[in-house]
């Protein structure tokens, strides 16, 4: 048997929806080199200052530390590298060629923000065409500004554009292919997301006071006055039913309460926004479903799981006081932009291929609008991957996925050498202002406290130059060059595998001759 | 707020300045014994007598090693000049030559010659610390300056334990905790983990004594039982084969004595 250095797929990376390499800014951050961390980061992901607030980090649910304390705090790190770079006014840096082309990205979203700048950054000319009066999509019309400050937001989309991306507001596209051809692009990317609510027909609701989430949250945002009344109910069980309760109550609209069909667990909302939403006093009704809606009172029906988790009637009802109904049932793609260029849903969303093409050359789509989890961070991995593709098409070449690496498992890892350190959690904005304004709920993470938190990762798989293997090796068959490069001396090696037990991160494999 | 390094208990460290990892880590480390036998993979007294030796001649480049192992074969690394290397019946011989450094896996001889004398004495011990007279003598022994036990488990501590001891004067002794796959009857790769099993379990203590009295002890950081360490080993195979067997009661007997005695499972920063 000998030794060789292996380098494996941390689960962060692997989890990761944008796919950053975030164990590679990680160890940067860990020596203070923000900078550093930062521009590996946005490599693949550019708005890192929204993503430290919004995404639901499937990167920490996966983070070999949970089996040693807990999670590493990717996401406050990531937030606070975001932050630090529209402190330190970093930009990127625009192409040093163009390549002549032009692309036209429907819909100022994550997905077409990802899209455009990636493109740009590729030497393209860019044209984002958006609807709504300001760029974010449902970062700034759906997301509350007590979950992502605008100025954030609005720093992030101005580096993008500062690169020379052109960004049309007020500007709704309605046919695909005039578009393409009276603006001579040469690719098209669709992003406009699920911007319909979905409805359900509820018997009363004429005489009722029925609105649906994505309406008040965008009505909201654009500062004007929905018709909240003093008794608020939000009927389901995802974020926008919490994100709409959550600003009612700031705005002093009585009590709101949600109404959910299943119990807490069959909730689609995430966890800790669940958690957030009730200690800010919204009370939520399991297990009901309205069936009658009047002037000042709704009627519900309770509901059990049968043995398959579906929601039976028991046949028992309830009055509960609402002078206002919110739907917050979902949200469906808004199938008549699609059809300009022939392409019609499928279940709902546009179909596409392993590259991000629709049915039609050189038509491309992404985010809420095709197939996949629906957040903010798929969305902006979407723009990357179609950017990546429209790229290849455009030099009428393919884009191929690099070759997977082997995963990085705990088991195979050595965690007696990490440090006990326990994982730091950010400081909260006190509950009276929560539940009286819109600041920002969850605050940042000091310096130290960032650095600290980056060096509890254990650089799962890949080696972090600790000197284990070339300190603990009784044959002095290892030798060091430099930080972090070690060779293996096979002449002196026995094989003995010492190396390969003590190397914390499990870097080193053992192979047969 | 200290930021610990994430790799806080390895040999090395590129996030802390080059002084606070051990010298072992240094591409500059003297390597000024490379001793394993040929057919001997995974050799702990090799591991210990590398890390022992560059860290007696950073504190005195003019040293006097005797070695007294059959394990060993004290092939000198032609870089390291001022180190003399001799046998073990040069060490009457060698009083008076300055400072002396005898190691051997033979505790017994070496612990006749050190009575009295101006000599830091290094023993090995080959197992997994279940024969207790070693450190015990570290603590009864009169006119004893220095005594440490220390493993190849925790390489920094056992290089600055022979760096303090290297500057004192008098009779001096540290028990280096060194598995030996043969005798423990264990995979090569384990000889590391073994030792370090040893001290988490409480059988070999790691502590420091100056002029008779304990002046230290490190901690234990994850406890786990004396069968952790005896399973990996081929000649406890019959120990662990009944349940409730007398002897395996009798070391983990020894092993809660010495967590209480020294008070090992104390909190981290408590005394």
């Amino acid at each position: 048997m000998r030794p060789v250095f292996v380098s494996l797929e941390p689960p962060c990376n692997r989890a990761c929806p944008a796919g950053e390499n975030i164990q590679g800014w990680l160890s940067y951050a860990q020596s203070g080199d923000h900078e550093r961390a930062w521009r590996l980061l946005t490599q693949d992901n550019p708005l890192p200052a929204c993503t430290g607030r919004v995404c639901y980090h499937p990167c920490e649910s996966r983070c070999n530390r949970i089996e040693i304390d807990a999670a590493v705090g990717i996401q406050c790190v990531e937030r606070f590298l975001g932050d630090e770079a529209i402190r330190q006014q970093w930009s990127f840096t625009p192409p040093s060629a163009e390549t002549g082309k032009r692309i036209l990205v429907i819909g100022a979203g994550p997905a077409g923000l990802s899209a455009a700048c990636h493109l740009r950054l590729a030497g393209h000319a860019v044209v984002i065409r958006e609807a709504s009066p300001k760029a974010g999509g449902l970062l700034r019309y759906g997301i509350p500004a007590y979950r992502l400050p605008r100025q954030r937001l609005d720093a992030e989309i101005a580096r993008i554009t500062a690169m020379g991306v052109v960004l049309e507001c007020n500007t709704r596209v309605n046919d695909i292919e005039s578009a393409r051809r009276d603006g001579r692009f040469d690719a098209v990317f669709l992003a406009i997301g699920a911007g319909l609510a979905k409805r359900t027909a509820i018997p009363g609701a004429a005489a009722a006071n029925v609105l649906d989430a994505v309406s008040v949250l965008r009505s909201l945002e654009q500062g004007e006055k929905p018709r909240l009344g003093r008794r608020i109910v939000a009927y389901g069980g995802g974020n926008s039913a919490l994100d709409v309760a959550r600003s009612a109550k700031r705005l002093g609209a009585g009590d709101p309460v949600i109404v959910y069909r299943r119990n807490r667990a069959k909730m689609p909302a995430h966890d800790f926004e669940v958690e957030d939403a009730l200690a800010e006093g919204v009370r939520v009704t399991w297990l009901s479903t309205i069936t009658q809606a009047g002037e000042g009172t709704i009627t519900v029906e309770k509901m059990e799981l049968d043995r398959n988790g579906f929601p039976q009637p028991t046949g028992a009802f309830e009055t509960l006081d609402a002078d206002t109904v919110i739907l917050a049932l979902g949200q469906d793609v808004d199938s008549s932009l699609p059809r300009s260029a022939g392409l019609a849903l499928r279940n709902g969303a546009v179909p596409v291929g392993q590259d991000m093409m629709t049915a039609t050359d050189g038509v491309f789509a992404g985010g809420d609008m095709v197939a996949g989890e629906r957040t903010a961070t798929v969305a902006i991995g979407h723009g990357k991957k179609a950017a990546r593709h429209i790229d290849a098409w455009l030099r009428g070449t393919r884009c191929e996925a690099a070759e997977p690496r082997q995963p990085a498992r705990f088991d195979q890892m050595n965690s007696w050498y990490y440090a006990d350190a326990e994982r730091s959690e950010p400081a909260m904005l006190p509950m009276q202002e929560r539940q009286k304004t819109f600041g920002e709920v969850v605050q940042g993470v000091s310096e130290p406290t960032a650095i600290r938190e980056s060096r509890r990762c254990l650089s799962c798989g890949n080696c972090f130059a600790c000197d284990n293997c070339y300190g603990v090796c009784p044959d002095n068959a290892v030798t060091k060059r430099g930080i972090g490069l070690y060779e293996f001396d096979y002449d002196g090696c026995k094989g003995c595998g010492l190396c390969a037990q003590e190397c914390p991160s499990g870097a080193i494999a053992m192979t047969s001759d | 707020m200290t930021i610990p390094s994430n790799g806080a208990f390895t040999i090395g460290d590129r996030l802390s300045p080059p002084g606070e990892s051990a010298l072992q880590a240094s591409a500059n480390r003297p390597n000024a014994m490379l001793c394993a036998k040929p057919d001997c993979a995974g050799c702990g007294v090799a591991l210990a007598a590398r890390t022992v030796i560059d860290a007696a001649i950073r504190v005195s480049r003019r040293l006097t090693v005797v070695t007294v192992t059959d394990c060993l074969k004290p092939a000198p690394n032609p870089a390291s000049r001022a180190v003399t290397f001799k046998s073990a019946t040069a060490v009457k011989a060698a009083e008076g030559a300055a400072p002396i450094l005898v190691h051997t896996d033979e505790a017994s001889d070496g612990l006749e010659a050190l009575a009295g004398r101006d000599m830091l004495l290094v023993c090995y011990d080959k197992t997994t610390g279940e024969r207790p007279q070693l450190f015990q003598e570290i603590i009864a022994a009169p006119g004893l300056r220095y005594g440490a036990t220390a493993t190849i488990a925790d390489i920094r501590d056992l290089e600055s334990k022979i760096a303090k001891a290297m500057a004192l004067t008098g009779p001096r002794l540290v028990v280096v905790l060194a598995p030996c796959p043969l005798d423990c009857g264990s995979q090569p790769q384990d000889t590391v983990r073994l030792a370090r099993l040893a001290v988490e379990s409480g059988l070999f203590p790691v502590l420091e004594a100056e002029n008779g009295r304990i002046t230290r002890s490190r901690r234990i950081r994850r406890r786990l039982p004396v069968r952790d360490v005896l399973k990996l080993q081929a000649r406890f195979a019959d120990v662990l084969k009944v349940d409730g067997d007398p002897r395996l009661a009798a070391l983990q007997a020894a092993a809660n004595d010495h967590i209480r005695a020294f008070n090992l499972l104390r909190r981290d920063g408590e005394v």
